[in-house]
């Protein structure tokens, strides 16, 4: 007998709380895919399915909702007014999202297995401290940190190497988070709006060039010298800025050029931007390049060991970073 | 009076979407022209890697084989290169001769195992090819411009425009002979 089967629902659903609480632990302290593994694997000796029993909240809810039914009935019988009936009615609503939230837990906890999975497999590093620091750094670097008027958030920073045929590298992942906040008037009344946006991109230090924006979404950079290259198509893609124009000349070699036009079409509104001092900004919007779709869960203990067992790869984020590996190849000496 | 107005405005924007026309083919006409100078500065950038070929000839005496004739074949071939007018005849000759010679290089090298491993010829074969990609895609780009002339002289009004006031002809895109050679299947543009 597994050790969820037995006992009355409130023991049960505290054991199955605790458990969860020690797989979380385990797993922010899991080194490799055999760790996730056993993880999986003392969920099912647990016992699976890992679910709450939610028969009191179900029960209670199932009362409120037919009160609330009841309630409203009789409150329209005498004036029509049935706002009485809404307080059992938003309490039921209660009792059914703790229900469906707590059950919700162990699919967050199979996500972040696999999460952590696909860094293992793809030598990742999340790095979760210190990201408000960065988060200073990187406003204080770039210019594409510097978007929003209201909030500004680095929320996923993940340190990988790249190993390509010329040249090898340290980068970054990052999820940057940013609001505009601005003033608008409905009819009479003043509002204040807040626009969600977020940017995904690669850090990477890049030594072959510097001072340049590349740039497909916003002129962020404003340095004194604009380039056009002679592709009317890169053109009609990119906005140009650079400290010295000759700098852009020489870094904006015919296969660079095409290189930057192939990358328009695979990614929505990049930009490039080269600091003084080497470091490599490359931003666009698509969201997912550190994420693969999982088709089992905790639930489903040996299929999802299978699944985690798979070498999970990230094609979109391979892209981005030969790209990445062209421009350097492209721009260094090879004599 | 108003139907004066009228007509002075209609004329005003006809004489202004005219010129935009107008402007449009010869800057089209200017990006064609910028992007084959570039096609043939990158084709030049050949001529930096002779003096090291020349060394590696002399270090490993390769005077017996054909690559010192392909050598001179191809500075040559690189001097008469002209940016000033579109002549893709020429440039095919210039690449015929640049891949002649590293066909040539590369039977040879085979029977000089030394020179194969030599670090020189590794980065010189590395810079050799990223010329030629270079070269392949500013070619590319260079075809890009002139369909995007092509387009700007052929689609109406722009045809109209071009026929009264531009007069500019179809101009050809640069084509791998050597690459067509090799299919059966000729497209029938008319």
């Amino acid at each position: 007998m597994t050790e969820l089967s037995s006992g009355t629902p409130i023991s049960k659903n505290r054991r199955l709380r605790a458990f969860l609480s020690s797989l979380e632990d385990d797993l922010s302290t899991a080194q490799n895919t055999d760790d996730l593994v056993a993880i999986v694997k003392r969920a099912k000796a647990f016992g699976t399915p890992l679910k709450f029993d939610n028969k009191i909240p179900n029960q209670l809810a199932f009362v409120l909702y037919a009160l609330a039914v009841g309630v409203g009935l009789y409150m329209y019988s005498i004036d029509g007014d049935i706002l009485m009936a809404l307080l059992p009615f938003f309490g039921g609503i209660g009792f059914s999202v703790m229900a469906g939230l707590r059950n919700a837990k162990a699919n967050t906890l199979s996500d972040g297995i696999f999460k952590r999975d696909i860094l293992f497999d793809n030598e990742m590093t999340a790095i979760t401290r210190g990201l408000a620091r960065q988060t200073r750094s990187l406003i204080q670097t770039f210019a594409d940190f510097r978007r929003g008027n209201h909030e500004r958030e680095v929320r996923e920073l993940i340190r990988g190497t790249f190993t390509g045929e010329e040249h090898s590298f340290i980068y970054h992942y990052f999820h940057f988070h940013y609001v505009d906040r601005y003033e608008t008037v409905v009819g009479s009344k003043r509002r204040t709006v807040y626009d969600h946006h977020d940017r995904y991109g690669i850090l990477v230090q890049f030594d072959f060039t510097q001072n340049m924006a590349i740039q497909s979404f916003g002129r962020l950079r404003n340095w004194s010298a604009t380039f056009r290259t002679a592709s009317n198509r890169f053109n009609k893609l990119y906005d140009v800025e650079a400290a010295l124009e000759l700098d852009a000349a020489k870094f904006l070699k015919p296969k660079v050029v095409v290189a930057f036009e192939d990358f328009y079409r695979k990614f929505y509104k990049p930009n490039f931007e080269f600091t003084s001092t080497g470091e490599l900004c490359m931003s666009f919007n698509d969201k997912g390049l550190v994420q693969v779709g999982h088709s089992y869960s905790l639930n489903e203990p040996d299929l999802f060991i299978e699944e985690l067992r798979q070498a999970n790869d990230l094609p979109k984020l391979k892209v981005a970073l030969e790209h990445i590996h062209t421009l350097m190849k492209y721009s260094d000496s090879n004599f | 009076m108003t139907d004066l107005w009228i007509l002075l405005a209609v004329g005003a924007l006809i004489a202004l979407i005219v010129l935009a026309i107008y402007n449009g083919i010869i800057a089209r006409m200017n990006s064609v022209e910028r992007a084959w100078a570039n096609v043939i500065t990158e084709e030049r950038q050949k001529n930096k890697i002779i003096p090291t070929l020349e060394g590696l000839v002399d270090q490993y005496k390769l005077h017996e084989s054909s690559v010192l004739q392909d050598i001179t074949a191809l500075r040559s071939a690189l001097q008469e290169l002209s940016s000033d007018n579109v002549d893709t005849a020429q440039l095919a000759a210039a690449e015929a001769k640049s891949s002649a010679l590293m066909k040539g290089l590369n039977v040879v090298v085979e029977n000089y195992p030394e020179l194969k491993a030599s670090e020189v010829f590794n980065n010189l074969m590395r810079e050799v090819a990223e010329q030629q990609e270079n070269v392949g895609a500013a070619i590319r780009i260079f075809n890009q411009n002139v369909e995007d002339f092509n387009n700007g002289i052929e689609q109406f009004p722009n045809s109209l425009i071009n026929s009264m006031l531009n007069k500019k002809d179809k101009l050809n895109v640069f084509r791998d002979e050597e690459a067509e050679s090799g299919f059966d299947y000729k497209p029938n543009f008319s």
